[in-house]
């Protein structure tokens, strides 16, 4: 029996080597395969042509591909969501872990649990027939859909995101300094301004890329309020995103032509926009000394 | 001066509390308020008919869709995931490289779920000629949530008290006996509900199935090769082509009942572990 144990803990051991060996794999055969795909643009349109050009025409003759609209509406809209909801995502994680206890903060938590598992359509789908419509009704815009509203439903989307990420940095805080700060006689909001947001600095800024890199991502939310045009990107105005471009593009691309592999391309500057991304994550995380 | 402080604080934590709070209860209670009038069972046992089509008729196709997708998506996903958190949390011995795969899980959970429709798309579908089919969109809904079910999975192992390993090591007990014996039956029920929750992630995604297994109308899957309907492409569908706003909240909702009911289930599966633990 015993032997038949080892045997078998010897084969499991192999094989579960193999299969974590396997997800190091399959991480450069997505980010290749992608690359392979969409590589070929380059040589014929330089990798600055591609991201500075506006003009994206990819059936004329020549085939014109410019992507800087796209990219500057996936800045901008992820921008924007961010500035929306780091605010109220901050104050609701202070309300959680200072003030909100037991059933209170266990039923917060689960909402917000909630929350996140809401697919994206489903936010795009109330945001475009509330918000958009409202625009269109109130302020008299030709059409309601914009960066603005994107921006919005992005920053909804990824409130629930900060809200968790923060709120486990801020227990770990309190958890360590609540006594000193209780035996000093310090006040719960001296406490917040004075010592839970300095020293959850680090959880801040983590919780903040992370959904940085979500809403750059984002695809059916934002495709759903932008409008689809391809035009300067302004406040109010109609726009697109690089996600939004492959999506709506990818199933009239014929096998094969300059369309298909510009749209991969597309999807190789989203994917480098992300990388860089997580370069300045790794960097910020070794840099800023956080007390969590 | 100290009063103003306390204001300041004190009403900025909680109106942005309470904006939250707002949201939830709005995105809930309006999709399921505008949906619940069309909302029966013939609309959940029907196909669409009509013209254009989805103006009457049901969504059973994309119900079933959605399930096949979710079904396959959840086998490769726990096939992936599970014996990368076996080996990371009971296995490794070398730090650098679980350090590594630890990592790259990570980077993996950040990509994109429509970079990861345009591997599908480029690999499954073309280059492994699966076409446009249940199988493909399975497969990289599976990409999809395995980092998420793997980081849930090795954070339940890591929860366990450490006792256990000790006295099991100290007992001489060979670590797949530890695993079989000790370790499943005291995680069991939080693992399921770790799947559960990640799936609920798949039955909801988008982005990945519409390059690789969604079509707008089909009839219900034959099998694993052929393109289907699902739930959430069919939303966008009524919505993006303004086919009709009244199914389309009926659809909204019918995406959101599924939501609560894998929620409460799983919060139920770990509210009774929790209770027989203590």
């Amino acid at each position: 029996m015993k032997k038949i144990y080892n045997l078998l803990d010897k084969m499991t051991s192999i094989v579960t080597v193999v299969m974590s060996l396997f997800t190091v794999v399959l991480l450069f055969f997505i980010v290749l395969q992608i690359f392979k795909e969409g590589w070929d643009v380059f040589k014929e349109i330089s990798i600055l042509n591609f991201i500075t050009q506006n003009q994206w025409r990819p059936l004329s003759t020549p085939p014109k591909l410019g992507i800087k609209n796209m990219l500057l509406g996936t800045i901008l809209t992820s921008f924007l969501g961010i500035v929306i909801s780091l605010p109220i995502s901050l104050g609701a994680s202070i309300f959680i872990s200072m003030k909100a206890k037991g059933k209170l903060r266990v039923f917060i938590l689960a909402l917000i649990d909630l929350m996140i598992g809401v697919p994206s359509v489903v936010y795009g789908f109330v945001s475009f027939m509330i918000l958009v419509l409202f625009f269109e009704r109130y302020f008299n815009f030709g059409s309601g859909e914009s960066f603005f509203v994107a921006g919005v439903t992005l920053a909804i989307m990824v409130m629930p995101l900060m809200i968790s990420a923060i709120t486990q940095s801020m227990d770990k805080v309190i958890t360590k300094y609540q006594t000193s700060a209780k035996a000093l006689g310090v006040s719960k909001e001296f406490m917040t301004l004075n010592l839970l947001i300095p020293a959850s600095k680090r959880g801040i800024i983590i919780a903040t890329l992370l959904a940085f890199t979500r809403a750059m991502g984002e695809t059916m939310a934002v495709v759903m309020v932008i409008g689809n045009s391809n035009l300067k990107p302004m406040l109010f105005g109609r726009g697109i995103t690089l996600s939004g471009l492959i999506t709506l593009e990818m199933g009239s691309a014929v096998l094969n032509s300059i369309h298909y592999k510009g749209l991969y391309a597309t999807g190789v500057v989203l994917m480098i926009l992300l990388l860089i991304n997580n370069m300045i994550f790794e960097a910020i995380k070794k840099r800023v000394n956080g007390y969590d | 001066m100290i009063k103003d402080r306390r204001m300041i604080v004190n009403g900025w934590t909680w109106s942005s509390i309470l904006i939250i709070l707002i949201l939830i209860l709005t995105i809930f209670s309006y999709v399921l308020y505008k949906g619940a009038g069309s909302l029966n069972l013939n609309f959940l046992l029907e196909s669409p008919s009509g013209f254009p089509m989805g103006v009457d008729g049901g969504i059973y196709p994309a119900l079933i869709g959605t399930l096949c997708f979710t079904g396959i998506c959840t086998l490769c996903a726990i096939v992936l995931a599970f014996p990368v958190a076996i080996y990371n949390q009971f296995y490794s011995n070398n730090k650098y490289l679980s350090g590594l795969i630890q990592r790259v899980i990570g980077v993996l959970h950040g990509i994109p779920s429509i970079l990861l429709g345009l591997f599908g798309y480029s690999y499954f579908v073309i280059h492994l000629k699966f076409g446009i089919s249940i199988l493909s969109g399975g497969l990289v809904l599976a990409l999809m949530i395995f980092p998420m079910m793997e980081i849930r999975f090795e954070k339940i192992f890591q929860e366990l008290d450490s006792n256990y390993e000790k006295a099991a090591y100290g007992l001489g007990v060979n670590r797949l006996f530890f695993i079989i014996h000790v370790v499943l039956p005291l995680t069991y029920k939080e693992l399921l509900s770790a799947v559960t929750l990640s799936s609920s992630f798949a039955m909801g995604a988008t982005a990945p199935i519409l390059l690789t297994g969604a079509v707008y109308f089909a009839d219900v899957p034959k099998g694993v090769f052929s393109p289907a309907m699902a739930l959430p492409m069919h939303l966008y569908m009524l919505l993006g082509e303004s086919i009709s706003s009244e199914k389309a909240f009926a659809t909204a909702s019918v995406l959101m009942i599924l939501l609560f009911t894998v929620n409460i289930l799983s919060w139920t599966i770990v509210m009774e572990r929790r209770h027989e633990s203590e």
